[in-house]
């Protein structure tokens, strides 16, 4: 086989390999999801639920299939409405595909930036579906500092959508992972980025999602992890849902918001140590730096 | 750091511990031996100087490929680095300094190549051997490395060539190649960086090429003052970078699992590397691989391919036929008239010589009990070897990350290992066969599709008598970490009585 051959622009290749894709409706919206279920694969599940602006394909493409070596993935592409989005909107689609793929069994949920609200959202109202809650990136209720960047992100979303993608680039990345690549490597991950449609309906939502009645509510193990240098969801907020969700313990990343992007391998670790024994981290520590 | 003269031993006084070989692997124990200062070791070494293959390898353009913030040891970070990827005489340079820093230098036995060593049972010692005199010790570590047996071509003829033939890790520095014909046999990672070099001072160079290899940019750039100062001032922002490069590099290992989406994103890296440099379209066909990506090692160069561009570099892809004379004949009968061979053809990684002069229990050569590929419990440990611990040996190269890395997890493991053995007065340490066989069988299935095994290419990843992947790691560096650096006692004491398990576990802690 030729190494020119096997790569075809255009063609949109399966998030792994195993991943079997399927549609399930739930509650008006058909609710795409990527499942690498195998007849007689006894191995967890884990389920992942993407941010703003994303889907499994584009926030996981690295995170999936180093999940997938050692357990069943399902993640879901969730689906939004016009008007009138809620988290509850979300965290309904998701227990429907977990109905529908796995259905009477537990499983490890992990939500990354929006997706980490809904996770949440989806333990405090689903108890007993959920063996273990893992909270990426996220936020309990957005604060003045937010807000501000959401406002900036809305104007310039209506005006000057070539300015956006730098401003979300600029936002989205830590400072020492986009100065330790070139100026083409940056303007790459400028070009690259995509507004899909929702993603307005999406950040409203960021502005307005508010889990603090809900935290103290979650009894599933939890772990928050953070970006130490996230400047759209400052450790300020991830230490928030640390205070307040109280079987939780806390996790740093030396990266930005998109931490699925920077550190895609190092994510990979600690959910896979938390998973694998949830409480082998006591509530209420911070795990300790990780040895290079 | 040990100030106790542990020293040199008299020849017939056996120490707790013999290292062989005084490169990364070697040099890392000792300095962990020397700062814990509980056991007495020497060092062997075959050559008149530390440095293992960063000594040997000292060809033009010599290089490392992981960069040097990371490839250095944890124990021992070098705000000096001058460059990312620092060249090969820093590097030497770096380890030289281990052993006088870390007050071990009089302990390195030099010019004390290992002809055999012997395990005595009666004795509970190893007998070692050496052009120096023998020595015997309590504990045996190889830190011999897996790139350091040079491997020749078996080419018809070459050994007869007239002119001057050499392997690029015994560089012949006598021989000068200004105006010279040079063939250059391989295309792999020392080919790569000694082509460009030698097609600078050369009249002709011809690279000689079985495979193409995938070739990705190279980010290599000078430390600025102010970043080796602050390197200085704040030894944390070496960590920080140390963490940065660890973390991507460990992200490739998911292109390594065959993932469609990876393995498409990073063939286009190299493809777009070589459609930017390469224009002339017969040259880019040779030069495109025929693989999956990672199946062989990748390679980084911004230097290699606009080196064919020049009108006195050749690339043949023919297969070499014979040679005869001066002349190497290509398959399709064509012929090149050269006047100096280099062979950039790897080592011996797969059956590795030095364990054909070491031998076990009843006499057993390890080359014997790895007639059939090499294995080894927590890729450390063979059964019907005791008291032997090895660095560097089966299942620990890594097609992404950084071998240092790897050796720190190995020697942690073999201090809490001759500490434990210590602590709780057994004679010996021997894993356990079922335990190995285990560990194997674990290996055997995480290395079920991955690239290595199913990429469609021949590498000295796999061992081709059995099929096995034996060099390397099929899992993320840092599982290496977590699988192999905890040494658990258990798999050592299954031939005990329970009750003595017991009282042994109970005296060690």
């Amino acid at each position: 086989m030729n190494a020119g051959s096997h790569i075809s622009k255009g063609l949109v290749l399966k998030i792994h390999p195993d991943a079997n894709e399927g549609l399930v409706r739930v509650g008006g919206f058909t609710v795409p999801f990527h499942d690498t279920v195998a007849p007689h694969d006894a191995r967890a599940t884990v389920v992942l639920i993407h941010g703003t602006g994303g889907n499994a394909r584009t926030h996981f493409h690295t995170l999936f299939p180093m999940l997938a070596a050692k357990y069943r993935v399902l993640a879901v592409d969730l689906q939004t409405p016009r008007e009138g989005l809620t988290l509850g909107t979300f965290s309904r689609q998701v227990a429907g595909v977990i109905e529908h793929c796995v259905p009477a069994r537990s499983v490890h949920v992990v939500g990354y930036s929006l997706g980490a609200l809904v996770a949440a959202d989806l333990a405090a109202s689903n108890p007993h579906t959920l063996a273990s809650l893992t909270l990426v990136a996220g936020w309990t209720k957005a604060d003045s500092q937010q807000r501000l960047r959401n406002r900036i992100w809305m104007r310039l979303f209506e005006t000057d959508q070539d300015l956006l993608r730098e401003f979300a680039t600029w936002t989205a990345y830590g400072h020492p992972f986009l100065a330790g690549r070139s100026e083409a490597d940056v303007r790459a991950l400028v070009e690259a980025r995509v507004f899909p449609d929702g993603i307005a309906e999406q950040m409203k939502l960021n502005a307005n999602a508010d889990l603090c009645g809900k935290l103290a509510s979650i009894t599933a193990p939890t772990l928050v992890v953070a970006g130490a240098h996230d400047q759209m969801v400052p450790t300020r907020q991830t230490k928030l849902l640390f205070g307040g969700i109280p079987n939780a313990r806390y996790a740093v990343i030396d990266s930005g918001h998109a931490i699925p992007q920077e550190r895609p391998a190092q994510l990979f670790q600690i959910i896979n140590e938390f998973v694998t024994d949830p409480e082998s981290v006591p509530a209420g520590e911070i795990r300790e730096r990780m040895f290079v | 750091m040990a100030s106790t003269p542990l020293g040199y031993p008299a020849p017939d006084s056996p120490v707790d511990v013999i290292i062989i070989g005084a490169g990364f692997g070697g040099l890392g124990l000792g300095t962990q031996l020397a700062r814990e200062g509980k056991s007495s070791f020497i060092i062997l070494e075959r050559a008149e100087e530390v440095g293992g293959t960063w000594r040997d390898n000292h060809y033009p353009g010599a290089a490392c490929d992981v960069p040097s913030h990371l490839y250095s040891f944890s124990f021992r970070p070098n705000p000096e680095w001058s460059r990312m990827f620092a060249p090969q005489k820093e590097i030497l340079d770096y380890l030289r300094h281990v052993p006088r820093d870390e007050n071990f230098h009089e302990r390195i036995v030099f010019g004390a190549e290992v002809t055999s060593a012997r395990w005595d049972e009666a004795a509970a010692l190893w007998n070692v051997a050496t052009p120096k005199g023998d020595f015997s010790a309590k504990n045996l570590v190889t830190a011999v490395g897996h790139l350091s047996e040079p491997k020749l071509p078996n080419i018809d003829g070459l050994s007869d060539f007239s002119g001057s033939l050499f392997h690029s890790a015994e560089w012949a520095d006598e021989v000068d190649l200004a105006g010279k014909r040079v063939g250059v046999i391989g295309s792999g990672a020392t080919a790569i960086q000694v082509m460009p070099e030698v097609a600078k001072i050369a009249s002709e160079v011809v690279v000689f090429q079985r495979s193409a290899p995938y070739v990705t940019p190279r980010p290599d750039r000078a430390y600025s003052d102010q970043e080796k100062g602050l390197f200085r001032k704040m030894p944390e922002s070496i960590q920080e970078l140390r963490e940065e490069m660890f973390w991507s590099n460990e992200e490739r290992y998911a292109q390594r699992r065959g993932t469609p989406t990876l393995v498409s994103a990073a063939t286009q890296v190299a493809l777009d590397h070589l459609h930017r440099q390469i224009q002339d379209p017969e040259l880019r066909r040779k030069l495109t691989p025929d693989y999956i990506i990672g199946c062989k090692r990748v390679l980084k160069s911004n230097d290699y391919y606009p080196a064919f561009v020049q009108e006195h570099v050749h690339l043949e892809t023919d297969g070499i036929e014979r040679v005869e004379g001066n002349r190497v004949i290509t398959k399709d009968g064509g012929s090149h008239e050269l006047d100096v061979i280099v062979a950039c053809t790897g080592f011996e990684t797969t059956d590795l010589p030095i364990a054909y002069r070491i031998f076990g229990r009843n006499g057993l050569p390890l080359s014997e009990r790895w007639s059939n590929g090499m294995q080894a419990y927590a890729t450390t440990a063979v059964h019907g070897f005791p008291n032997l611990w090895i660095i560097n040996g089966p299942n620990t190269g890594l097609g992404h990350n950084s071998a240092v890395y790897i050796a720190e997890a190995q020697i942690d493991y073999i201090m809490a290992a001759v500490n434990f053995r210590e602590a709780a007065d057994l004679p010996a340490l021997e894993v356990a066969e079922e335990a190995e066989e285990a560990f194997m069988d674990r290996v055997d299935r995480l290395a079920e599709g991955t690239v290595w095994l199913e990429g469609g290419c021949r590498s000295w990843y796999v061992d081709h008598r059995n099929g096995r992947l034996t060099t390397l790691w099929p899992e993320p560096a840092y599982t290496f970490r977590q699988v192999n650096a905890h040494f658990e006692p258990e798999p050592y004491l299954t031939g005990s009585e329970d009750e003595t398990v017991e009282q042994v576990l109970i005296a060690a802690r």
